[in-house]
């Protein structure tokens, strides 16, 4: 039986946090487009589709209250259940290492630190560790803050962008195709983690879900689009060319007397990744916890932590983990089967079952 | 051999039970003689114990205090002139004793005891007990006269405005000072004892229709763990106040020295615990919203208490992140810093022999050697520590290029801003130090990281069952109208803020 530990506004706001430093890398070279301007409209279709995403999730969470989907694993299908929560296991440690090596690899490409990658990553970890080990609780109180700094920081960021556009930047959408915007809603669907999180969060959390979900995918896709917006009118064909150009757009951006914003999206990231490192490393150790028991769980995180680091590390390093980690249709395929096709073969299952039961209890009649 | 070994393992098998002193709950004999030669021999022989033994109406007494501790004049003419001039020569021993104790003695506070240890605390609290020969239990008479502390002004907390009053040292007087602001019988002070060896007085303090009975039931079972063999500040006790197993940078039990300030939270459902021997007073729950709260915030205009408040909230970051900011900056990135800030920076870091993180370092490190000179020093030297200090070193060392003025103001900044929240001081110096390490070695990465560790920290602390982060995280937009504002007292009168409604708390609302 879980506790319901949170509240639904506290969930959602950690899972803001967690998508948003996914949204402040968006760039053409991620998505493999020529046009991030036509991604606008990727944004609006995500949107929908995204609702569709999370309908699996949310039944399957509402089935049992007290259950997450490790547990509706185990319930439903018995031991072999654990090739389910193995499998979400692997897609939160997964997360962690694609967020961390993206990380990595904007300080690599763009800042040139004085300082060594693998410190640094270290350092993350170890960070996102201690908060890990404190719990979901501890995780989602900090979010909260860090909620406020960041939205706080965003709107100063888009505020002073705004005098820099330029009109001429926006040329007709669709203009050669409509491949950039089905790249865009690919890009944006597979980096939708927080559903397979929320698999196991919902029943951590009190309150109303439903205007929670509809809230948090209202917030994530108008942010997206008015990232895309901003950057497209101030960077204008220059945003091809950018590795992550929300960043050089908060180079350029200034009000007043304060110039160079960077350091603002340099503490969002970080501040964000720690959030988002964090969480994934909880749940992972929460899918371990489900499998061997309690205290196997809290050694897992740091465990999974060391795997993050060697794992981000290396796929900086050599081209063959970089392959996997950022190809967009693997991750694509990870997330739809984290989100739509266990939970809907959970759902089957489950009606099979209850069916069975019904008609066993109608010929006991 | 054999005892030495089962004592061994005794200890080992129970640490906590080496009491030194062991009570003693032993009932008095009906012999005076005998009773006088037991206490005697448990004082043995200390100078301070004073027996006057005396024969009125063909009966032998004895009146045992401690000197020192009664009011002499009280005592002669409440106590001793009456007994000496009474006249029970038809009464036996017991009805002597109940005559004295209902018709003769002219003193308010009057207990019978029947236990030597009973005796013991009585005489040691400054209590005089008249023993009769053939009475099995003895009167303790209130004649409290020791010299203490008067009330005054607390130096630690100065407010502009309300009370000039402070806590003193003995328990009793401090009770009184909260009484006669709280003029409420649901006022309630319960009394315990504790460490083994000095048997200081606990008292606890709370309303008891507001306070929550799970969060005074947890507080009792902290306070009854306590194994200490002596207490002779709040701060031996705070400890066992704090949640098990909780590493922590910040504290979660208040402390004041304002009966004003002490009385408030009381209000508030918190319970106040007072400690015998010390002005201390400790307040559980803590919130850490409440290090930037004080009694002055709610005598001045709101506008002016809403901009005093984020002035502390602005200096508690400062105090904390400027140095470690400014270290990291300087060495990592300094394409961050406008570009005139820059050069004279760079100008500065560029004349002087030592790396800025070591620079600043030594900096506060000799500050914090002045300033811990300057607290233990009489006043007059604290203020010669200072001017050497600041003056003559600070500008010596700018002047022969060993430190940076840009490093030397940082420094100074900081220095102001801690003193803005003094409740924090101790947190902020540790961790000031830390950030200065972390921005030295990691820059802003470092900071970044650092800071959501401390965050954590702060986030992952439940104090008896309330989020130290509260209202903040979990969020109270009612909350907001003490934190990020200060609304006027018609706003704050509106509803009770009792602590255990704070959002997130696993506290049962349940009056005592």
């Amino acid at each position: 039986m879980t506790k319901r530990q949170i509240t639904v506004g506290q969930l959602f706001a950690t899972l803001f946090i967690s998508r948003m430093i996914t949204n402040i890398t968006y760039s053409s070279t991620i998505s493999s487009s020529n046009s991030i301007w036509d991604q606008i409209i990727s944004s609006g279709v995500a949107f929908i589709l995204t609702f569709f995403m999370i309908i699996p999730v949310y039944l399957i969470c509402n089935k049992r209250e007290s259950m997450n989907i490790a547990d509706m694993s185990y319930f439903l299908i018995g031991k072999i259940g654990i090739i389910f929560v193995f499998i979400y296991a692997v897609y939160y440690i997964f997360i962690c290492i694609y967020s961390l090596s993206l990380f990595n690899n904007f300080v690599t490409n763009v800042m040139d630190p004085n300082i060594s990658i693998i410190l640094m990553s270290i350092a993350v970890m170890i960070t996102a560790s201690y908060a890990a080990f404190k719990g979901i609780e501890a995780l989602v109180r900090a979010s909260g803050f860090i909620l406020f700094l960041i939205i706080l920081a965003g709107i100063f960021i888009i505020i002073s962008l705004f005098p820099q556009i330029n009109a001429l930047n926006y040329e007709p959408l669709m203009y050669d195709g409509n491949q950039d915007v089905v790249k865009g809603v690919i890009l944006m669907l597979s980096t939708t983690s927080c559903i397979p999180a929320m698999a196991m969060l919902i029943p951590l959390a009190k309150g109303k879900v439903k205007k929670g979900i509809v809230l948090w995918n209202v917030a994530i896709y108008a942010s997206i689009a008015v990232f895309i917006f901003a950057i497209v009118g101030t960077l204008g064909d220059y945003v091809k060319t950018q590795l992550f150009p929300v960043y050089t757009a908060s180079m350029i951006a200034g009000i007043g007397f304060l110039k160079n914003l960077d350091s603002l999206y340099l503490g969002i990231w970080t501040t964000g990744l720690f959030i988002k490192v964090s969480l994934f490393l909880l749940l992972f150790s929460m899918c371990i916890k489900r499998v061997f028991g309690d205290l196997a769980g809290r050694i897992s995180i740091f465990i999974g932590a060391f795997f993050v680091v060697v794992i981000s590390v290396l796929a900086n390093s050599t081209q063959y983990f970089n392959g996997y980690i950022y190809n967009i249709n693997f991750l694509f395929g990870f997330t739809l089967l984290t989100s739509i096709i266990i939970p809907l073969i959970l759902l089957i299952v489950d009606f099979i079952k209850s069916r069975r039961r019904k008609e066993s209890e109608k010929v006991k009649l | 051999m054999l005892n030495f070994i089962k004592n061994l393992v005794e200890l080992y098998e129970n640490p906590h039970n080496k009491t030194v002193y062991k009570r003693k709950v032993e009932k008095m004999s009906d012999s005076l003689e005998k009773n006088i030669i037991y206490i005697k021999k448990e004082f043995d022989g200390s100078a301070d114990l004073t027996i006057r033994q005396m024969k009125i109406n063909e009966t032998s007494m004895a009146i045992i205090t401690i000197e020192g501790m009664i009011n002499k004049q009280i005592f002669a003419n409440s106590v001793l002139t009456p007994i000496v001039n009474c006249d029970f020569i038809n009464k036996n021993s017991v009805e002597k004793y109940e005559y004295i104790r209902d018709h003769l003695l002219s003193t308010t506070e009057q207990v019978q005891v029947v236990t030597y240890d009973e005796v013991f605390s009585f005489i040691m609290s400054g209590f005089a007990v008249i023993a009769i020969d053939g009475c099995n239990c003895m009167l303790a008479i209130g004649v409290q006269g020791f010299n203490f502390r008067s009330v005054s002004e607390p130096t630690s907390e100065v407010m502009q405005r309300g009370s000039r009053e402070g806590f003193v040292e003995p328990l009793r007087i401090n009770m009184t000072l909260i009484r006669r602001r709280i003029k409420n019988p649901k006022l309630k002070f319960e009394m315990l004892k504790s460490g083994s060896v000095s048997n200081t007085d606990i008292c606890l303090c709370y309303l008891t229709d507001i306070v929550s009975g799970e969060i005074l039931q947890k507080i009792r079972s902290k306070l009854h763990k306590i194994d200490l063999g002596t207490i002779l500040a709040s701060g031996y006790v705070s400890p066992y106040l704090e949640e098990e197993n909780d590493i922590s940078f910040f504290s979660s039990v208040g402390m004041s020295e304002r009966p004003d300030t002490v009385c408030g939270k009381i209000a508030e459902g918190r319970v106040a615990i007072l400690i015998d021997g010390t002005p201390n007073v400790l307040i559980v729950p803590h919130l850490f919203i409440e290090n930037f709260q004080n009694m002055d915030d709610y005598t001045t205009r709101p506008y002016f208490a809403t901009l005093t408040r984020w002035l502390k909230y602005v200096a508690f970051f400062v105090a904390t992140l400027l140095p470690g900011i400014y270290v990291a900056t300087v060495t990592f990135n300094p394409e961050l810093l406008p570009r005139e800030l820059l050069v004279k920076i760079a100008n500065s870091v560029a004349s002087t022999p030592f790396p800025l993180v070591l620079e600043t370092l030594i900096i506060h490190f000799i500050y914090e050697i002045m300033r811990e000179a300057g607290l233990r020093l009489p006043k007059p030297l604290g203020h010669a520590v200072s001017i050497v200090g600041g003056l003559v070193i600070g500008d010596a060392a700018v002047s022969a290029g060993l430190i940076g003025a840009p490093t030397l103001m940082i420094v100074a900044l900081t220095a102001i801003s801690s003193y803005v929240i003094p409740n924090l001081y101790e947190p902020i110096a540790i961790l000031r130090f830390i950030f200065i390490i972390i921005g030295g070695i990691m820059g802003v990465w470092g900071i970044t990281l650092l800071f959501s560790i401390v965050l954590i920290n702060i986030c992952a602390k439940t104090n008896y069952g309330i989020p130290f982060s509260a209202p903040m995280s979990p969020f109270s937009a009612f909350g907001m109208r003490d934190v990020v504002v200060r609304m006027g007292w018609k706003t704050l009168a509106k509803k009770q803020n009792a602590v255990q409604t704070m959002p997130g708390s696993n506290i049962n609302v349940n009056k005592e």
